[in-house]
């Protein structure tokens, strides 16, 4: 048995350091540009995203500096959140999964990552497309459940809880009307969405592709940006509101009075996915295929006049100056990357997976025993 | 699959034999608006008559060597590493199977693999019962678990098995019981002496009934306490005040587990090879050259066998039995399942503002 100072015990059973997951052979390779591992370890953060249908990727920097890469079998990552400490929400095809870090700042597992993080629980949501997730200043997990058009939680007794529906919405009701996709949290609070259109029949969206995206503030109701095509992941800033306005390709902010957005950057691709590190954002990109979702928007004609190619991976962009700095490309045949996020002060993050042994055997206890007079207190039995 | 010859020999159907009920068990179904949840080899089954007195049996997939129990309005269901819990969500649309109560998981918490015994109802969901580390125990939303109680002796979480917890239970006046294979001395050697040396302890160790060998799954009867012993089949009614015991009737074969509604006690019993703990021996043999598991219903005010639920065929150990109460025709829904990807339940509206 290994004791850390983390205030927990890990029982090590197998000599175990994650790596005992059965592993897939999908032959993806990632592509990182000159100086991106320097970046990385630079601004002490690493990236956390998924590529559908079953990959998760941690992607920090080792003792050398060199790209440190650990993956594990998810399927279908879609929303993903942090607390910015110990806690990793990831939503997948049907559930939510959060994991939490086991280790304390300074210490590290014998193969040398400073984060382990355990899955803990999962609810089950059921498959309604959970684009983005955030977590309360309560721990509580609040996602965008695209299905039924609205911001839910997940719930112990039911598979979700409504929270809020747009407002040109009859209710939380199956079927996509309005590609509700997109969630910002301020303060620890949820504040703006992003939809694709303002429509009430379901796929009725579909039609507005081009130029009917929104941002709403989801306290007032109000609209504060029109005219996007395929809006995603807002997230609030350094006082703005940014928008991934995917069928653009470009990442830029909302001007609040104007009711626009902005651009500052074009990068080729789906943008979608959103976090930000210091001066620099990192904006996720999907590969458009024809006659998909993503075809037939205004990126097929940016993407054609500067004779690019659509890329899938991440983009990270000064916004100071709208420049791309860096970039990190998926290859194989995977075309989706939904969210990506960061672990600040996390140089090479690791991830227990769910398919190995290791689910089983990485056992976590709080050191202290005798059980203290609280708990013992607050048990039912003599 | 091909025969040498080229001509199909055709599909076999491995699916499990439907356990067969006595007659006096159907009664039993007959008279109580309940299903019967049983865990046997990996396989939740829902055993219940529907609204027109058939028979139902049905399996949910889970893992080996589960436990089951009803708690603060939920199912809840261990696997090998995780605990889950399961909400009614009312009837199966379109109805499937006579469905009156599909039980949907709702959240899954990975404990890791503490080898849980038992699970002990309480208001805020079941404690864990814990043989690999002499523990009960609660989920938490940042550990394995979250200790309420520790076996006496037990220094450090450590899965020494010192006691090899067997199952506890709580008294209508919250007074704790837990069986042992053994006093928890023994250190690593406690195989070496669960023959006559488990027995039935309150939480602060005072010890009620020892000469014990493999009790498990304590439960009360009214006043009284009522455990079955896997090395002899008996069981056994404790008075706990005085630690006296009566023996209501000895099963065949290894017991394995033990549910107490009304004034029946439903016991799962099986072959000595699939035993919970290899010493034991059991009763007296249980019939037929290869004998199936299954449940007893015992009379506890008479001692008398009233009806059986036999599992033919490639039947496995019963670990765990519970009811879910005034709820006739319970489908339990696996976590892996389609169904469970599928099927949405939307809770009440609940504003952000």
């Amino acid at each position: 048995m290994m004791s850390t100072d983390s205030g927990a015990t890990f029982l090590e059973e197998s000599a175990t350091t994650p790596g005992e997951e059965p592993s897939v052979n999908d032959n993806l390779e990632l592509l990182a540009s000159e100086g991106f591992a320097d970046w990385l370890n630079q601004e002490n953060v690493s990236l956390a995203f998924g590529t559908p249908p079953s990959k998760f990727w941690m992607v920090g920097v080792d003792d050398e500096g060199e790209l440190s890469i650990f993956d594990r079998v998810l399927d279908k990552v879609m929303g993903l959140a942090t607390d910015g400490h110990d806690r990793l929400s990831v939503a997948t095809r049907y559930e939510i999964w959060h994991f939490e870090n086991m280790l304390k700042a300074g210490t590290t597992t014998d193969s040398g990552h400073d984060r382990l993080f355990v899955p803990r629980s999962q609810s089950i949501v059921g498959n309604v497309n959970i684009h983005d997730l955030g977590i309360d200043k309560d721990g509580k997990d609040i996602w965008v459940n695209t299905r039924f058009g609205c911001l839910a939680s997940s719930s112990d007794h039911a598979s979700f809880i409504p929270r809020w529906i747009p407002p040109f919405l009859d209710g939380a009701l199956q079927g996509d009307r309005c590609h509700l996709n997109g969630l910002a949290m301020v303060d620890g609070e949820p504040r703006y969405v992003t939809c694709v259109g303002q429509t009430n029949e379901v796929d009725s969206w579909r039609d507005g592709r081009r130029d009917q995206g929104i941002v709403i503030d989801i306290r007032t109701n109000q609209i504060l940006g029109r005219g996007m095509s395929m809006p995603h992941s807002p997230r609030f800033y350094r006082d703005k509101i940014w928008v991934a306005n995917a069928g653009t390709g470009e990442l830029g902010y909302i001007d609040t009075e104007q009711e626009r957005f902005e651009p500052i950057f074009f990068g080729p691709g789906f943008l979608r996915g959103l976090c930000f590190v210091g001066d620099y954002a990192v904006v996720g990109s999907s590969k458009p295929r024809r006659g998909d979702l993503y075809s037939g928007l205004p990126l097929d004609e940016k993407l054609e006049e500067s004779g690019m190619d659509a890329h899938l991976g991440l983009f990270v962009v000064n916004i100071t100056t709208g420049e791309l700095a860096h970039w990190l490309l998926v290859e194989g045949n995977v075309r989706e990357l939904f969210d990506v996020c960061a672990l600040n002060g996390a140089k090479r993050p690791a991830i227990i997976g769910l398919l190995g042994s290791e689910i089983a055997t990485e056992l976590w206890f709080d050191d202290s025993l005798p059980i203290p007079q609280e708990r013992r207190e607050a048990v039912p039995f003599q | 699959m091909s025969a040498a010859n080229g001509t199909r020999v055709g599909l076999v159907d491995l699916q499990p034999h439907v356990p067969t009920p006595s007659p006096g068990f159907s009664d039993f179904l007959a008279e109580h608006d309940l299903t019967v949840a049983v865990f046997e080899n990996g396989r939740l089954w829902s055993i219940s008559h529907d609204d027109e007195g058939n028979f139902l049996a049905h399996p949910t997939s889970f893992e080996p060597k589960g436990m089951v129990t009803w708690s603060s309005g939920q199912l809840w269901v261990t696997g090998r590493w995780s605990l889950w819990s399961l909400a009614d969500a009312g009837p199966s649309e379109p109805r499937h199977h006579s469905t009156n109560h599909l039980m949907l998981p709702q959240v899954g918490h990975v404990v890791g693999d503490l080898d849980v015994t038992d699970l002990v109802p309480s208001d805020q969901g079941p404690f864990m019962v814990s043989a690999r580390f002499d523990v009960l125990a609660r989920h938490d939303d940042r550990y394995s678990m979250s200790p309420v109680w520790v076996a006496p002796n037990v220094q450090t979480f450590t899965p020494l098995r010192q006691y090899f917890l067997t199952g506890a239970v709580i008294s209508p006046s919250n007074k704790l019981w837990v069986t042992a294979a053994t006093n928890g001395t023994h250190g690593e050697t406690w195989f070496d002496h669960v023959q006559g040396g488990g027995l039935v302890m309150n939480s602060t160790g005072e010890v009620l009934l020892d000469g014990l060998t493999g009790p498990l799954q304590p439960r009360f009867f009214g006043e009284n306490l009522i455990v079955v012993e896997a090395g002899t089949g008996r069981l056994l009614s404790i008075d706990p005040k005085s630690g006296d015991d009566v023996e209501v009737t000895v099963l065949t074969g290894v017991p394995s587990s033990l549910h107490v509604i009304d004034h029946f006690a439903l016991v799962g019993h099986g072959a000595p090879s699939r035993a919970l703990m290899s010493k034991m021996t059991g009763g007296p043999a249980l019939p037929g050259d290869y004998p199936s598991d299954r449940v007893s219903l015992i009379d506890l005010t008479n001692g008398t066998v009233v009806g059986t639920l036999v599992f033919e065929g490639f039947s496995g150990p019963i670990s765990s039995i519970t009811t879910l109460e005034n709820m006739r025709g319970a489908h339990f829904v696996s976590p892996r399942s389609s169904r469970s990807q599928n099927t949405c339940v939307v809770d009440e509206f609940s504003p952000l503002f």
